[in-house]
């Protein structure tokens, strides 16, 4: 399943690596095989005491998002539950995932989050752990182990949240669907949730799907070539677009712009991308649906504390089986996303998620009231 | 082993002519390679005292792209996002490799080599409407037809052409007389090896998507019709799981050169790398688990095959986006079960080593080859963007991996000057100005080729080979007079290093002529040739710092010396 990076911290992710820029993955690292993250300000120390070490597998750490929104939450959670929070960063590499995630039993984990780099690739050490009594929470991105505890934002939510948003402007009309990667699982969750919304008005013919399709790579680019042919094919006769994420949203809108249609043919979205985030101000997007990290960490902290006292992953508050794309039923913890509107921008401004130059730009501040 | 080759006659009447030997590993090397779980290497592979010289550093490049004479992109929208190869071989018998690029939507071009011994690379295009192309992805260069002419399998998207080479880097369209079946698929990957005694290859042509969909094509395998000298219709390989690279090769020094394939799990739900059973006479089959394959789920682009542990049986490098892999066959494997040691060797290679860009990785093209000659082979990845794809790294650079002595990799191209930030697709290591170093060709995605002249521990001026180097071409008598499959080892000292030679792997492009060698501080090494029937030659004793053809009726190896 190709991982669909979070585009808001795109553009801050090209550090420049001021000691040193060799990839130290090359060198034949110490015993191991893995080094604890040295993040300025990180604790890399294994506390004496706590009897719950929490031993958390990034799978690339110098992405900006762990250590600005996940990791935070995810230690608050830990260290208010009086655990002990230990981490790893496997730079982007599988094989040193596996590793890490032995290094971090040796140091003294009693559970494990992990981040996985590659679903796939991790699940032999995922398994292994879980066998020798290290339980396992997947966080954010699928392991096909069934005794894993699975901790993600429910998906198929968010598709009905861009639905709700949509509809509730066009109850009727000709709608186009701009899905994600058709390999991953995800794109279906999400027409899932839409489906849930707008099926009953497609049965009874209020709403006319005019364009459907996926999108390789949710590829931006793709999607406004997809919508493009839409557009030319329906004679611009189209009402509503549902895209799967911000990426793809913003695709669409340029196709809509060159037909003089942004701003009058509602759009959805999700990841709270800034440039979705400001389209939503300018009014060109209808809705962009955010999942809060924090959310996220404090979720999987809280977890971790509950599995170190029971190993079983059902037995975590919160947690009902879902059944994975893998045909493998996980305990699993599915998080409520927050549909960001034009009229309830305050939540990721008060978050600190994007600050209002941002988020404003462009934006006629008596219009909008978070702009003002 | 003899501590002195034998004379002519001698060897002649004592030399064992051994069916496919087992290879046995070497009671120096008895200490071998002990994996400690946690991932440590520790390594005593090679004995103390051993002619090998101490690994050097990388050598000095210098890009010689804008004075080459070399004016070619690789081009094109989704369709040619994946290919992008070049093949490099001698059309017009002067010992100078040639190179043909892939163009994608522009044509692929042929240029003649006209570099000085030892000097600038220079080369010069020779065009022509059967060799430029357009929708070409790659091209591997093999004498098909085995009449001493280098022919070219000129893979395409929607339709493959072999192109038999008529001397002096002419070609012509040979699809018809060879009854080969171009087809429409969407190839990029090809190998070819001889089967048994036929007079033809049987080809192997690894498909990506089908054209215009978005599900995996079938492979094809191309086997010699009952007459021998033309092709009967190909067999599909399904299933198909979307193949960017394969390779015909001796993974267990059997006999039999089964064909691997390096797949794309972008596209595939249910797949897997795959490796077929090639016997001659027999359908094509697949190992399956139950004879120890293991599946494995990569984004798989290139192939190379080198052996790095010296127990005769080739590790595989397979590339691919994020984590590279390094495959070698678990101790005593009776069956194709194969394990990853790339973390363990320092060949994950899995992001850029310099740049600032901290996601993965996205690797093309990778060959084994000994840059600095100190007789220790090292690793060339190429590296770019897909396109734009926002979760992988955009400033990717293509990776100089110098092996140690120890077995390990250490990241050079920095030091070596070849660090570029281009979308690059093919490549080659080539002697491209016949002074015993390695240059580098690579072809990029919507920007020039770019080639480095490689100056060894000297500059522009004063190039400098950092060791002592060999190079040696094969010949039999037809069919298959270049020996596709023979393994030449050359020992120096204690320690033997083996090659197999092959057409295929790599990503979309190959190479063939001569078989290059560091020598290290050696100043002469003996060579011997397994030739691809199984029969091995004599062991010769070869002189450093020369190129030397082996002809299998020949009992001495015949120097050789480029005109200037």
């Amino acid at each position: 399943m190709r991982t669909r990076r979070w585009a808001a911290v795109a553009a801050a992710t090209l550090i420049v690596a001021a000691c040193g820029s060799d990839d130290k993955s090359a060198d034949t690292t110490a015993a191991g095989g893995s080094e604890t993250t040295a993040a300025a300000g990180g604790d890399t120390t294994v506390a004496a005491g706590g009897d719950c070490v929490v031993g958390v597998s990034w799978n690339n750490y110098q992405e900006e998002r762990w250590a600005k929104w996940d990791e935070p939450a995810l230690k608050a959670a830990i260290e208010a539950g009086g655990g002990t929070y230990i981490s790893n960063d496997a730079k982007s590499s599988a094989e040193t995932q596996a590793s890490n995630l032995e290094n971090l039993v040796t140091q003294g984990a009693n559970v494990l989050i992990v981040l996985a780099q590659d679903g796939t690739a991790i699940k032999p050490a995922v398994t292994s752990a879980i066998e020798g009594g290290v339980p396992v929470i997947a966080y954010d991105r699928l392991i096909e182990d069934p005794a894993a505890l699975y901790i993600t934002f429910d998906n198929q939510l968010v598709g009905k949240m861009q639905a709700e948003a949509v509809f509730a402007l066009v109850p009727k009309g000709n709608y186009v669907i701009i899905k994600g990667n058709k390999a991953d699982a995800n794109a279906d969750f999400l027409r899932s949730g839409m489906e849930l919304v707008i099926g009953e008005a497609v049965a009874s013919g209020d709403i006319t799907i005019v364009g459907e399709d996926y999108t390789d790579n949710w590829d931006p680019a793709k999607a406004q070539a997809n919508m493009e042919q839409f557009l030319t094919a329906a004679d611009n006769k189209v009402d509503a677009v549902l895209a799967e994420n911000d990426g793809m949203a913003g695709g669409v809108i340029a196709a809509l712009d060159a037909q003089g249609l942004a701003g009058k043919v509602p759009v959805s979205g999700q990841d709270g991308d800034q440039a979705a985030l400001n389209r939503v101000a300018l009014g060109t997007q209808t809705v962009d649906v955010w999942k809060d990290a924090r959310a996220l960490g404090t979720a999987a902290g809280e977890a971790a504390l509950q599995l170190c006292k029971d190993a079983d992953a059902s037995k975590v508050a919160g947690a009902s089986p879902f059944t994975t794309p893998g045909g493998n039923d996980l305990a699993t913890i599915l998080l409520t996303p927050i549909p960001v509107t034009q009229d309830n921008l305050d939540v990721v401004l008060d978050a600190g998620w994007i600050d209002k130059a941002a988020l404003c730009d462009g934006v006629d501040a008596t219009k909008v009231a978070v702009c003002a | 082993m003899p501590d002195e080759i034998p004379d002519t006659d001698q060897s002649a009447a004592d030399q064992a002519r051994k069916p496919w030997p087992r290879w046995k590993r070497f009671g120096a090397l008895a200490a071998a390679l002990i994996v400690v779980s946690g991932g440590v290497l520790v390594v005593t592979g090679w004995p103390s005292g051993s002619a090998t010289s101490p690994a050097d550093g990388p050598p000095n490049y210098v890009d010689e792209s804008a004075s080459a004479g070399i004016d070619h992109t690789y081009a094109g929208g989704f369709e040619f996002f994946v290919g992008g190869g070049v093949a490099a071989f001698d059309c017009n018998d002067d010992g100078r490799d040639e190179l043909y690029f892939a163009g994608g939507s522009e044509p692929a071009a042929l240029y003649r080599n006209e570099s000085p011994v030892g000097g600038e690379l220079r080369f010069t295009e020779q065009s022509s409407p059967v060799t430029d192309l357009t929708a070409v992805t790659g091209a591997y260069p093999l004498d098909l037809d085995s009449d001493g002419q280098i022919d070219l399998a000129v893979l395409r998207r929607g339709g493959n052409v072999v192109l038999r080479g008529l001397g002096d880097c002419r070609f012509e369209d040979a699809n018809d007389s060879l009854a080969i079946d171009g087809g429409e698929a969407w190839t990029v990957g090809f190998s070819a090896t001889w089967e048994g005694s036929n007079t033809l290859p049987t080809l192997a042509f690894g498909n990506y998507l089908t054209p215009g969909g978005d599900t995996c094509g079938d492979s094809r395998l191309v086997r010699p019709a009952a007459g021998g000298n033309t092709y009967a219709p190909p067999i599909a390989l399904t299933p198909g799981y979307c193949t960017l690279s394969v390779l015909f090769s001796d993974w267990a020094r059997s006999g039999q050169r089964d064909l691997r394939m390096a797949n794309d799990r972008h596209y595939y739900l249910d797949g897997s790398e795959q490796l077929w059973q090639i016997a001659p006479g027999a359908a094509p089959r697949q190992f399956t688990e139950s004879d120890g394959w293991r599946p494995l789920q990569i984004w798989g682009m290139g192939i190379a095959s080198h052996d790095l542990t010296d127990d005769g049986r080739p590790e595989v490098f397979i590339t691919s986006q994020g984590d590279n892999k390094l495959q070698t066959l678990d101790e005593g494997a009776v069956g194709p079960a194969y394990r990853d040691i790339a973390l363990d060797r320092g060949v994950t290679a899995q992001r850029p080593f310099v740049g600032g860009d901290v996601l993965p990785s996205t690797a093309w093209h990778p060959e084994f080859e000994d840059v600095n000659n100190d007789g220790l082979v090292d690793l060339f990845v190429s590296k770019g963007n897909v396109e734009a794809q926002i979760d992988n790294a955009m400033r990717d650079p293509s990776n100089l991996l110098i092996g140690k002595a120890d077995g390990t990799f250490v990241e050079g191209a920095e030091a070596a000057g070849i660090v570029s930030y281009d979308r690059t697709r093919g490549a080659a290591l080539v002697d491209l100005n016949l002074d015993g170093m390695l240059d580098l060709v690579e072809v990029n995605r919507q920007v020039n080729v770019r080639v480095w002249r490689n100056v060894g521990r000297g500059d522009a001026e004063q190039p400098q080979p950092m060791g002592h180097w060999l190079a040696v071409r094969l010949h039999q008598s037809a069919p298959n007079v270049d020996a596709i499959g023979a393994w030449v080892e050359v020992r120096v000292g204690e320690r033997t290093v083996v090659r197999e030679v092959t057409v295929g792997g790599g990503h979309a492009g190959g190479k063939i002529g001569w078989i290059h060698a560091g020598l290290g501080e050696a100043a002469s090494a003996e060579v011997r040739v397994q030739w691809p029937d199984g029969e091995a030659g004599p062991w010769m004793r070869v002189v450093a710092d020369q190129f030397v053809s082996i002809d299998r009726d020949a009992a001495e190896p015949l120097p050789w010396a480029p005109q200037q």
